[in-house]
Parts: C-alpha cells; structure tokens; sequence
C-alpha cells in the first residue's frame, strides 16, 4: 500500500499533471434510498472525529486530495496528480481546476491549506491533527511551539499545493485520505457548532439535508468531484425500538450492524445467512503501560505481563465472534504484503523475566490497577493474578475522565484503548501512539531505536515495507509498551443488490461508490 | 491611591494571606461521615463530609454484583462537602442492586480511602408496602394480599435450589431474593426496558435475585418458572468464571429440564421442527436465540433436548462435570467434552441422529459485487517517472475487492489526457446541461 517505495528516480517540482476534468461518475441517480443503521450521529466537522461512527460519516461528507478505494488503495481526488521530489520530503499536488464546495463555492488550493492548519491550530484543539505530523512544522504547531508559517504548506496558486515533509513517508497518500485532512469551507472555525445538519456546505459525495427524527438525511452532491453517487438518498438512521437484526429482517434497513453474539445464529439462517458478511477489522483493543513509573519502565516487566497471556485462546473464549486475537497493534485491513506478525504466549518465560526484574515473587510488583476502560479485562487479569502471582484491583470510568487522567499525568499503570486506525498505513498506529511525544502515546514510551525503524519503514521501497514493518513489530513486542488484544470483528447485514461495499471496514466504506445492481 | 501606596497595600496583603497560609494551612484531614439514599427511578445520591480543605482530586468508587470492577467517578467538592447523584432515570438500574461505595481522595502521591460501605437500590415506588419473610436461603418480598403466593414461591426457591445443586453438584453461593409484584406495570417497571411482554418471571443472576408477576401466567406456569429461574442462579454459581459464559442453550436448557426432571414436550417440538424446517446448530445457539417466535421456542427444546439426552446416556453427573469445567474456564467443547468423555461434535451427532437429521451447516454469503462508479478522471500520478502505466486516459475499471487497482497516467501521455480531458469536459458539461433543462422542464 505505501507508494512512496515506487520513487526511484524522483522528479523535481514542475512536471505536475495538469488539471483535468471533474468528470467520470454518474449524473443521473438511480435506485432507492439507501437505508443505513449508522447509529446518532456525532461531529458533522473533520477536526473533531471521536470515533469510528465519525469517521465513516465525515468520508461521506468531504473530500481530500486523495481517496481510498475498495481496496484501500489511494486514487486522486481533489488533487488530480503529484509528483515527489527526489528526496521524498515535497509533495506538489495538482489541485483540479473546477472544484466547488456543495454550495457552489469554489474549492481552490488555498481552502486545502487552510483547512489543514485549522486541524493543527491548537486554538481548534482538533481531536486528531497528528495525522499530519509528518508535515515540516505541524508537530510545533500542534503543541503551540510553532507558528502557521512555519508549516509546511504552500498554496502558490489556485491549482497547487506544496507539502513539505520532516522525513519522508510512503503512506503520505493514505494520510491525505483520512477525513480528518479533508476540505471544509471557510465557515469552520474553532468551534465544533459551525457547521449544522440544516445549513450544511461540505465537499464530499453527499450532503447532509437536515435531520429527520433522529435519521440524518444525506442527499448526493451534484458538485462533487467525482460527480453525484448514484444513490440520491442515504438515511442515516439514528436510533431503533428493538434490535437490528429484527429491523433489518422486516426490510427497515438496508445496512446494518449486528453484534457478534447474532452473527453466530444469522450464520446458519437460511434468509439472513446469505446477507451476513464480515468486514476486515480496522480497530484493534490494546493494553497500555505507564512506561514512565515503576514497576512498567522496565521492559522485562511489561513483556512478562505480554507473555503470560494466551491471546489465541482467551481472546475467542471470552469474545467469541465479536473479535479476533491480535498479534500486532496493526489491524488486519492495513497490513503491509510480507507483515506477518505472530502471537506468543510462554508464561514460563513470563516468570523468569518478572524475576530477572527483582520480582521473583509477583506480589512484590504492589496492587496493580487496571483500567479497563471499554475492554472486558477479567480473562488478562485473571491469568496475570495465576500465572505471575500479581495483586490486582480493576477499575473503569467515563471514556472523558479517563482521557482526563493522562492530560493531568496521573499515573494509570495498566490501561485499555480501543483505537481505528487513522490513515490506512501500519504508520498510524505505531506512530500516533507510540512515537514520543505523540498526542495519543498514553503510556509515555520513548524509544529512539523504535523511532529509527519506523522511520525507515516510512522510507522504504514498495517491496521492503512489509519487512521494514516487520522489523517495527519486532521490536515493540520485545519492548512490549502495549500489548495488542484484539481485532474487532465487524458483522453487516446487506441487502441484497448493494454493490461496491468493499471489505466493509467501517470508517472505509464509500457510500459515493456504492450502488444498487441494475 | 499612586503607585508607591498600591505597592505598600499589595505587600500588606499578601504578608497576611502568608500569615494565614502558614499559621492555619488547610489540608485534607479525611472524611466525615458519608450517606447515601435511592429513590427508584429516579437517583442514588452519595454525600460526604470533607474535614480539612477539598483534596486535590476527589474520586467515588462504585461497584454493582458480577463485576470486581469499580467504576471512578471524579467529583467536584462543594466546600467541604461533596455529592454525586447517579441517575437512574436515564441510566437504569435493577432494583435490589447492592451498590458498594468508597470515597478516595488523592493529596500529592498519598491515596485516602474512606470505609467502604453499602446502600441496596430498592423498588420504593408509591403503593409498594413491601413486606417479606426469610425461608431458609430465601427472602420472598411481596405487597398487597399476596402473601400465600409469596410463601409458595419462597417453598418452590427451596426445592428448586436443592434440584439445582444436586444436578450441578455446587451450593448455593448464597441467599436469594424473589420479589412478587402484583400488577404488569409494575413488574415491567421493576424489569426496565428491554423487557420482553411475555416475560412472567426473570432472575439476574448476578443479583441473586428472581423477579415474579403474579398474573403472568397460570399458578402451574408460575410454579414452574420459579424452578427454572432460580436453576439459573444456581447455574450461574456453578460455572461463574473470568473467562466465558457458559453457551446459553445449556444454561436454558438445563433451567428448563429442572422444571419437571424431563425434556418433557420439548422433546416433540424438536421432533416436530426436524420434520418440518430444521433444528439450529449448537453453535448458532450458544451465544444469543434467534429472532422470532420459532427461534426462541426451538432453541429452548434443543438445549432441554439435549440435556436429556445427556443425563440419559452420560449420568446426572455429567453435568455437574461440565458445570466444574466451565467454572474452571473451559470453553463450550472443552466443558461438554470435559463431562461426557465423547467431544462437542460427536455429541451434537448423537443428538441429530435421534432426530434422523444432518448437523446443520453455516450459510455462505452472497458476494457483493465491486463498485460501478468510476472515479473522477486521473491527471498525472507521477510518483517519480519511473512506473510504466496505460496511456488511455480513461478512469482504470473499479477493481474487485482484493485486486490492486491499476495506475492511470504516464508522462507520456499528458497530451492524450489533455485531449481527452477536453472532450470528458465537454461530455461532461453537455451531460449536466441536458440533466438541468430536464430539471427545468420537469419542474
């Protein structure tokens, strides 16, 4: 996926493409409403993205310069082409001349430019602007070192727009594919309230025409760059009396979620097992240590808690179908050709190492508190207790106040975090979680030798980066900051003739590519 | 007042705001007396009394059965005083929920507990004049003239128990609670949303607690549905673990297979459904019933079926082996194996064989098809130079799920795709023109 390993024999700026056409998608809608169990909708702007749910919304209602496809490869968007410079740090796109907000407005580099450094204005206080860290200036920027100009974002005229990087990064593309980069019109502001379902001006494949009940209704956007999807209508059904599986059977969706537990009898189901599909998980669930404090600043101690628990057996014994055990923090849907990260349990080992660390008896390590927050800990806790003889106290609390925890710096020994991936690159999760610094490394790790692989796994050719990533995952398992749990498991119930669903990874899935057969 | 004055009042003040800093330092000095109070449906309030000034963080923990979990809430102190209201009117809440409270407070590294104490959540709605009796491990509360039902019900939680722990060889982990309403409308209160209509009676488990509408059914239903709830409880103490819940067929089905010591018609239900549409896997059933009327009905006569079948071919025993299976965090085959000495498979197939049918199979699903849509024309993608792509300037063909898509432009053909951009421009503009005026005129 990483495409900067095709860059050779880099090009100097200047033999941008030129701007073409807008062109190539239907005009004419066709077919009905595409019903969607998408649940309340949340933020309606890119700079505050909260969760998974958000993510998929906001694709639909903005564009970036590139898209991902099915596949989850990027194809150009708003940028029609780029060329790289030689050393892989400058990025010249060439922005599609005719390009209008859903308003009529015109859509030109410039509205790039300031949409990207309103993400990384911290007076915005955007909830993910580290996806754009990689930018020269953006990290400074972000944390209020830096000034604007100091980004490295040039608009030098309508139908370009310069990106310079602080090191270079294969997967710039699928960066400038994640909806948090995506344009929105000179309204936004600082505030998450600028932008309303009644009077909504986006860029994407639909726009939002006003709430009914708790349903959002998205209708296609003629001036969309790839021109209206076929599917004019999208209901965006906020909440049901009942449960989906029923709603869906008595046809009041078209899409649906299911929870695992009724994937396991709609498998066999003559009528629904047909329409049962599972997605590529894009989420994983991880344990974080405080790497900062004893007794988790020392590695042997975080790899024995790693190491005493099966996930291959615990995660399907106590989850059954709703996830599978990870081996990596990198989600199946965006590994790498050759990554091929493996799990291992040896508690064993996980004994000689807690008393290489001088806790021959584990309940010298203290009452460990582990906050559980949105992850059912008790099968890791219960083997930790048994195999390494751990005392242990669980704790939970609202998702804000845990968030608050790490902005205070209080000390959470053991954590939990469910997380999707950004951009689709291995690069999001190892960087914005573990690299020093980095806004969502909750458990503090800095770790230079890490941060000189990764950089090199941003750097490498096409054919070299399921090694370089490999090379990454060796390492956080044997510095064991984290320890992945599981992958969540997706179930959708689909209607029959929807078509262009892809792998139906949630946050990926194109409702501006999706249509009815026929 | 000049500036030498406002210099002279400031350093006045702040030396006695140092006076008073020094001589009568506040500091947290632990917790006064803490209470709590219910009212059902509508809040759980938690007071405290702070001695000393507010601690720099300020925490309540709550814990509810089934979970060792607490749960931290931060809490703003009011002076020297500090509350929190859970409300339950948004948040339900089950009543005869034993909630454990504990104050925490935290001052520099130093952590202070306050004693950790209870309040039990109770149904107090206007008209409930509650009143109860103990028998033996049972407390059966009522209202209203029911008291001859209520002490049935508290004599059937006693046979029910001592059926239970016999089959599943444990011991009750501890007393149990059942609670007898007398109207729907307040049974269905007691039970929150998500309560199905038909429900006559429900145990939480985890509660040790069994809720009962006396008009929910016939007294025979009623008598019976005692059994099979408090099987349940007895149940839960016997395969409670860190690791899984146990599969839901067996749990029902053993609930259902205590209410009468047999499988009883459920027995020709699946008989019936074999002939006719087909029994469920065991799988498809472990973890939730399917939808529906049938669903339900034939996924409680499998799982007493298969009960039966077990306790008829294997002993009483078995069950009990599988119950200590479970408890020890054996998953769904290992516990059934674990008890009858033959795997999960082979047991199913016995199972069906009986009933002259094939183990059911999972239903592929239909593929989806790749999108029709193209994407929006490709200018030069140059990522170097150095890829050799397609000159046709067409948007590439939407690849199937999992095939690369294939790259759209090469330098060389910048002025075939500028030709071609022109005339998909053009296309384009006369496309949306003659969309518009068919606009215009349908309008």
């Amino acid at each position: 996926m990483p495409r900067l390993t095709r860059v050779a024999a880099l090009v100097a700026a200047g033999v941008i493409a030129l701007s073409t056409s807008t062109s190539g998608g239907p005009i004419l809608a066709a077919g009905p409403a595409l019903r969607y169990l998408g649940g309340p909708p949340g933020t309606l702007d890119p700079a505050f993205i909260g969760n998974a749910a958000d993510v998929q919304l906001l694709l639909q209602l903005y564009a970036g310069l590139t898209r991902l496809d099915e596949t989850g490869e990027p194809y150009p968007s708003l940028a029609s082409g780029w060329a790289v410079s030689p050393d892989g740090l400058r990025y010249e796109f060439a922005i599609r001349s005719d390009l209008e907000f859903s308003d009529g407005d015109p859509l030109v580099a410039e509205d790039i430019r300031r949409s990207w450094l309103r993400l990384l204005d911290p007076m915005t206080e955007a909830t993910a602007p580290d996806v754009l860290s990689v930018v020269e200036g953006a990290s400074e920027r972000i944390n209020g070192d830096g000034p604007e100009g100091d980004v490295g974002i040039q608009a030098p005229d309508d139908e370009t727009l310069v990106v310079t990087l602080r090191q270079p990064a294969s997967h710039f593309l699928e960066i400038v594919a994640t909806p948090a980069t995506f344009v929105v019109p000179d309204t936004a502001d600082a505030t998450p309230t600028w932008q309303t379902p009644d009077a909504f001006v986006g860029s994407g494949p639909y726009i939002v025409n006003g709430l009914d009940g708790t349903d959002l209704v998205l209708r296609a956007n003629p001036r969309y760059v790839a021109g209206a999807p076929p599917i004019d209508e999208i209901r965006w059904v906020g909440s049901i009396d009942g449960d989906s599986v029923s709603a869906f059977a008595d046809d009041q969706f078209d899409l649906a979620q299911v929870a695992g537990s009724d994937a396991t009898w709609i498998a066999y189901d003559a009528d629904l097992g047909p329409r049962l599909h599972v997605a590529e998980p894009l989420t994983i669930s991880y344990f974080g240590f405080d790497t900062t404090q004893p007794p988790f600043d020392d590695p042997r101690v975080r790899l024995a808690f790693a190491l005493a628990i099966d996930r291959e057996r615990l995660v399907p014994l106590s989850e059954g179908a709703e996830a599978q055990a990870a081996a990596s923090l990198v989600p199946p849907a965006i590994w790498p050709e050759g990554f091929s990260p493996e799990l291992e349990a040896d508690p064993d080992r996980a004994r000689e190492l807690l008393a290489e660390a001088g806790y021959a008896d584990g309940s010298e390590l203290g009452t460990i508190v582990v906050n559980g927050n949105g992850l059912f800990v008790d099968p890791a806790v219960a083997v930790w207790r048994e195999e390494l003889g751990v005392e242990i106290e669980i704790e939970t609390m609202e998702f804000g106040s845990f968030l608050d925890l790490f902005e205070t710096r209080r000390s959470v020994q053991i954590f939990t975090i469910n997380w999707i991936a950004d951009y689709a690159s291995p690069h999001a999760l190892y960087a914005l979680l573990l690299e020093p610094g980095a806004l969502s490394n909750y458990g503090d790790w800095r770790d230079d030798e890490f941060v000189e692989l990764l950089d090199a796994a941003a750097a490498a050719a096409e054919d070299e980066v399921g090694a370089a990533y490999d090379a990454v995952e060796e390492y956080v398992v044997g510095e064991a900051p984290v320890i992945p749990w599981s992958y969540g498991e997706t179930w959708w119930l689909v209607a029959d003739g929807l078509r262009g669903l892809g792998n139906l990874t949630i946050g990926l899935i194109d409702f501006g590519r999706v249509s009815w057969d026929g | 007042m000049g500036r030498l004055m406002r210099w002279a009042v400031a350093v006045f003040a702040a030396i006695v705001v140092c006076l008073v800093g020094s001589g009568e330092t506040l500091a947290f000095d632990g917790f006064g007396e803490a209470t709590a109070d219910s009212t059902y449906d509508v809040e759980i309030r938690f007071d405290v009394d702070l001695e000393g000034a507010a601690p720099e963080r300020l925490e309540l923990l709550l814990r509810t059965p089934g979970s060792e979990s607490s749960f931290v809430v931060p809490i703003e102190p009011d002076g020297n005083v500090a509350s929190y209201v859970w409300d339950t009117s948004a948040d339900y809440v089950v009543p005869n929920t034993l909630v454990t409270y504990q104050w925490r407070a935290l001052v520099g590294d130093d952590v202070i507990l306050g004693p950790e104490e209870t309040i039990r959540y109770e149904d107090d709605r206007e008209g409930l004049d509650w009143q109860e009796v103990e028998l033996g491990e049972t407390t059966v509360h009522w209202y209203g003239d029911a008291e001859a039902q209520a002490r049935r019900f508290g004599e059937l939680t006693a046979i029910g128990v001592e059926q239970a722990e016999e089959l599943l060889g444990t011991q009750l982990a501890g007393p149990v609670d059942v609670f007898v309403y007398d109207t729907q409308d307040e049974f269905f209160g007691a039970l929150g949303p998500g309560a199905r209509e038909w429900t006559g009676a429900a145990a939480y488990s985890e509660l040790r607690t069994i809720f009962m509408w006396l008009r929910g059914g016939s007294p025979e239903y009623l008598e019976v549905a005692m059994v099979h709830e408090v099987t349940h409880i007895v149940f839960f103490d016997a395969t409670d673990n860190a690791f899984h819940e146990p599969a839901r067929w067996l749990n029902e089905g053993i609930a259902t297979w205590s209410e009468i010591g047999d499988a009883g018609e459920q027995r020709g239900i699946v008989g019936f459904e074999a002939s006719g549409g087909g029994l469920f896997s065991f799988e498809a059933i472990s973890a939730q019933f399917p939808i529906g009327e049938r669903g339900g009905t034939l996924s409680y006569a499998q799982g007493t079926t298969l009960v039966d079948l077990i306790i008829d071919r294997f002993g009483r025993e078995a069950i009990a082996r599988i119950a200590a299976a479970y408890r020890n965090g054996a998953s769904d085959a290992e516990a059934l194996e674990a008890g009858t000495g033959i795997t999960a498979d082979e047991l199913y197939a016995d199972f069906y064989d009986e009933f002259g049918v094939e183990a059911p199979e999972p239903i592929a699903a239909e593929p989806i098809g790749p999108s029709s849509v193209d994407r929006p024309t490709a200018g030069e993608v140059d990522e170097g130079g150095v890829e050799e792509v397609p000159a046709a300037p067409d948007p590439a063909p939407d690849p199937a799920p999992g095939e690369r898509p294939t790259p759209v432009a090469t330098d060389d053909a910048v002025p075939v795709i500028l030709a071609l951009a022109i005339a998909c421009i053009a296309a384009v503009a006369v496309a949306i023109w003659v969309v518009r005026r068919a606009a215009r005129l349908a309008g």
